[in-house]
């Protein structure tokens, strides 16, 4: 046995659910009921524990060590370890040996080396090699869902009873229950569709729970404004009354004359006499409440986990998904004709040194990603100083100088680094209009020029080649951020005064030494290595959407063959359609971030997805979908009377 | 988990089906059953069954399954009573008559009761680096790699 890879494999039922446990473990091994009573290191070598919940088992049981080319057992419990029945006290344990601890019976079989494992090592995503082996706690649950019948590429609904999972059926699936799946839902019940001929499947009941979450830790309270237009409104797909007329509208009656002027006049004038209007979160989240409520989306959100989507032999799609919480398991079937994926951003973005510097130093708090919940850093700045090194330049990166901003009128002793890859000079150019750059700021006043949305460039973008739209994404999008009048302020002031500082360079490493955090990086201009001492790293380098980074995509993808476009994201056509997946009259449809690099730029913005909910309502009008009714102008008159009397749309 | 499984006769065959506590059905939390497709879960063909028939439901404060009529005109006969409106509770070996048709209880499982005292839990397995996570994680992603657990798979708690 390779003595960097000793590992064993222990399989067992469990005796309350009468489950296949299977679990590959490095040694040393401790087995017992309780984590706390079993040694984390011994010699120096990181302890596997395994915890089983049975009164039957001791606190700390057994200890499994290798010693002498051997495995041995000690035991450590007053109730006795046995291999193969015969109580021991210290035992050597050999290859398909069966353990016993209390109610638990454990079969061990070693593992030759660790190439043939089925243990997963993850491969770096820059370098394409293997990451080290840090404690990884692999576990290999023998996978009883999604059914064996899952592996074919078309099921037949027969076969779907004979598993014993409840089935149930249901006209249109929404996977992911966010503001993707809401809108497209929202799309449906304007144009006919019932309530109970929907379900969205997803983890949180209201739609905006995680992007709300992901604009909470990136600086964006309720009050503040997101990056998003007036008429942008997920909550009205006409768009109208915008969310400034009705932010006008309240301020009026609430005696605020003259800022209700001022939004009308930013909405007219914006973005070339007036800085762009935006609305506040606070209030597309209680506008996105009203809808939820008007549309009866609280009836069709059912909280579950998507596992795996198949064909059916009837035209239709079998979803298999869980609904299991940390206490009980709860799996079943539901079979649609059309299914909507919009499940957001699978991952967020670690920069890969900072992924590493967590699994070596095991400390979370003095490197964070901006999308995860950092408060304690500006706690410990306000208290005590400090200084922040800030990684990317986008919008999110400007929130955070905002708020260190804030932070720092209460405490001086506040500085911030702000690192980027390379200095930026010039803004991107198309055709005769170029951005405008400040401090090595890139501005625009959203993620794509606003002609992306419903002007020509989306027409130019649609005929386009994939060559052509590679091309095109890169002059249009691109890292920018909003060019608001305090924030240019903030950074000017912070360079003038000193506490605020810009740097180049690639990271080599991140490193730890006593309370600070050291970032190694190499100078674009300087020989050599520059060393950067801070006390927290704030990383507000993005969101990460390849396809495969989601498993039930990447299911999709392999076991149908589905082609990706040149970011890796799922191929739509112009409706959105993933036309692969076509079921016969069934139809698979996809939107948001995972449709990237396709016909459309702006797929993961308000409007974007609005955009994509309305081309494939259309095409699901067109092809009769049950309940589906394309709007003309009366019915679309009458539905808009409908929301602003607040009633329900069929 | 509550599981109630319902058994008839179709065509000369059994025919069995679960319902459960919190079923993915058209309407939230309850199971209706009747002869039309677009309203209800289970669809029997029958002449004497009606479009929309009776719904079964779980109950978690009485913690049991009941039968509701919805049809106030062609009332089901449970355990020989015709049920013309309101509630019955179902128990296994309940016969449920809906017009000529005979649908039995075969079996009712609750959780209550006959849980062992010991909670099994379960956590999730992040799609990415395998490790295995608590289900608190679920709506905020691995702390070691920011990845998602919307389709995470679980696996009975192991902790280390």
């Amino acid at each position: 046995m390779n003595p960097d890879s000793r590992q064993i494999q222990l399989n067992w039922v469990d005796p309350t659910t009468k489950e296949q446990q299977k679990l590959r473990l490095k040694l040393p091994i401790a087995i017992g009921r309780e984590l706390s009573k079993m040694p984390s290191t011994i010699h120096g070598d990181r302890v596997s524990r395994l915890v089983l919940e049975s009164t039957q088992v001791s606190r700390f049981h057994a200890l499994i060590l290798f010693e002498q080319g051997q495995l041995v057992v000690t035991n450590q419990s007053q109730s006795g370890t046995f291999i193969n029945g015969i109580s021991v006290n210290r035992g050597v344990l050999n290859h398909g040996d069966q353990l016993q601890m209390g109610n638990y019976a454990i079969a061990v079989t070693f593992v030759a080396s660790s190439l043939e494992t089925d243990s997963v090592i993850s491969f770096h995503p820059d370098t394409d090699l293997p990451e080290p082996e840090v404690q990884r706690k692999t576990v290999t649950a023998t996978s009883d869902f999604p059914p064996a019948i899952f592996q074919s590429q078309q099921i037949s609904v027969r076969d779907l009873y004979a598993t014993n999972l409840p089935v149930y059926q249901i006209d249109y699936v929404a996977i992911g229950a966010g503001l993707g799946s809401f809108i497209w839902v929202d799309f449906l019940r304007i144009f006919g569709v019932k309530v109970r001929q929907i379900v969205a499947i997803g983890l949180e009941k209201q739609p905006y729970a995680r992007y709300q979450r992901l604009c909470l830790n990136s600086q964006i309270p309720l009050h503040e404004r997101l990056r998003s237009n007036s008429d942008s409104c997920p909550d009205n797909i006409w768009g109208w009354p915008s969310y400034a007329i009705r932010e006008a509208w309240r301020d009026f009656y609430k005696g605020k004359i003259n800022s209700a002027l001022q939004y009308l006049w930013q909405v007219f004038a914006e973005p070339t006499l007036a800085e762009t209007y935006t609305p506040r979160a606070g209030n597309v989240f209680d506008s996105i409440d009203r809808e939820a409520k008007r549309i009866g989306w609280h009836q069709i959100f059912r909280y579950g986990r998507v596992r795996a989507i198949r064909k059916t032999d009837d035209e239709r799609y079998a979803i298999a998904y869980s609904c299991s919480s940390s206490n009980h398991r709860d799996r079943a079937i539901v079979l649609a004709r059309y299914v909507h994926l919009a499940t957001g951003y699978p991952a967020i973005q670690f920069l890969p040194d900072l992924q590493k510097y967590r699994e070596k130093t095991q400390d979370f708090k003095s490197v964070v990603n901006a999308y995860e919940q950092h408060e304690h850093v500006y706690k410990h700045l306000e208290r005590y100083g400090g200084t922040v090194l800030i990684r990317g330049r986008g919008i999110v990166a400007s929130r955070i100088v905002q708020r260190i901003y804030e932070v720092r009128q209460r405490n001086r002793n506040i500085f911030v680094l702000h690192l980027m890859r390379s200095p930026k000079s010039q803004g991107n150019k198309f055709d005769a209009a170029q951005r405008q750059v400040e401090n090595h700021y890139e501005f625009q006043p959203f993620n794509w020029p606003k002609a992306c949305w419903g002007g020509e460039l989306r027409a130019i973008l649609e005929n386009a080649s994939p060559q052509q739209r590679q091309q095109f994404l890169k002059d249009w999008g691109g890292t920018t951020t909003a060019a608001r009048s305090d924030w240019r302020r903030i950074v000017q002031e912070g360079i003038s005064q000193g506490w605020y500082q810009i740097t180049f360079g690639e990271v080599e490493r991140v490193e730890r030494e006593q309370q600070n955090t050291i970032t190694y990086i190499k100078g674009k201009d300087l020989q050599g290595q520059i060393k950067l001492q801070a006390d927290f790293i704030i990383d507000a380098t993005g969101l990460e959407a390849k396809a495969k980074s989601n498993p039930l995509l990447d299911d999709l993808v392999t076991h149908y063959n589905l082609p990706l476009n040149h970011l890796g994201r799922l191929a739509v056509a112009h409706d959105f359609e993933i036309t692969e997946m076509r079921s016969g009259k069934g139809r698979m449809y996809a939107a948001g971030a995972i449709t990237l690099g396709g016909p459309y730029a702006a797929v993961d913005s308000f409007l974007g997805l609005q955009y994509a909910a309305l081309r494939s309502a259309d095409s699901l009008a067109a092809v009769r979908a049950p309940g589906m009714h394309r709007l003309n102008c009366f019915c679309s008159f009458s539905q808009w009377c409908k929301w602003i009397t607040n009633q329900s749309p069929v | 988990m509550n599981e109630l499984t319902l058994g008839w006769m179709q065509a000369g065959r059994l025919v069995t089906q679960k319902i459960r506590d919190r079923p993915l059905s058209k309407y939230p939390d309850t199971v209706r059953i009747g002869r039309d497709p677009s309203r209800c879960d289970i669809i029997i063909q029958h002449p004497t069954i009606s479009a929309l028939h009776v719904e079964i439901f779980f109950n978690p404060k009485h913690n049991s399954f009941y039968l509701r009529n919805l049809r106030a005109s062609n009332p089901p006969i449970i355990n020989s009573k015709k049920l013309i409106q309101g509630e019955v509770t179902l128990s296994k070996g309940s016969s449920i008559y809906l017009g000529n048709i005979e649908l039995k209880v075969l079996a009712v499982s609750l959780s209550f009761g006959n849980s062992s005292p010991q909670k099994s839990t379960y956590s999730l397995i992040c799609p990415k680096c395998r490790r295995n996570l608590p289900y608190e994680r679920l709506n905020l992603g691995c702390p070691w790699d920011g990845t998602s657990l919307a389709a995470a798979e679980s696996v009975l708690a192991a902790k280390y």
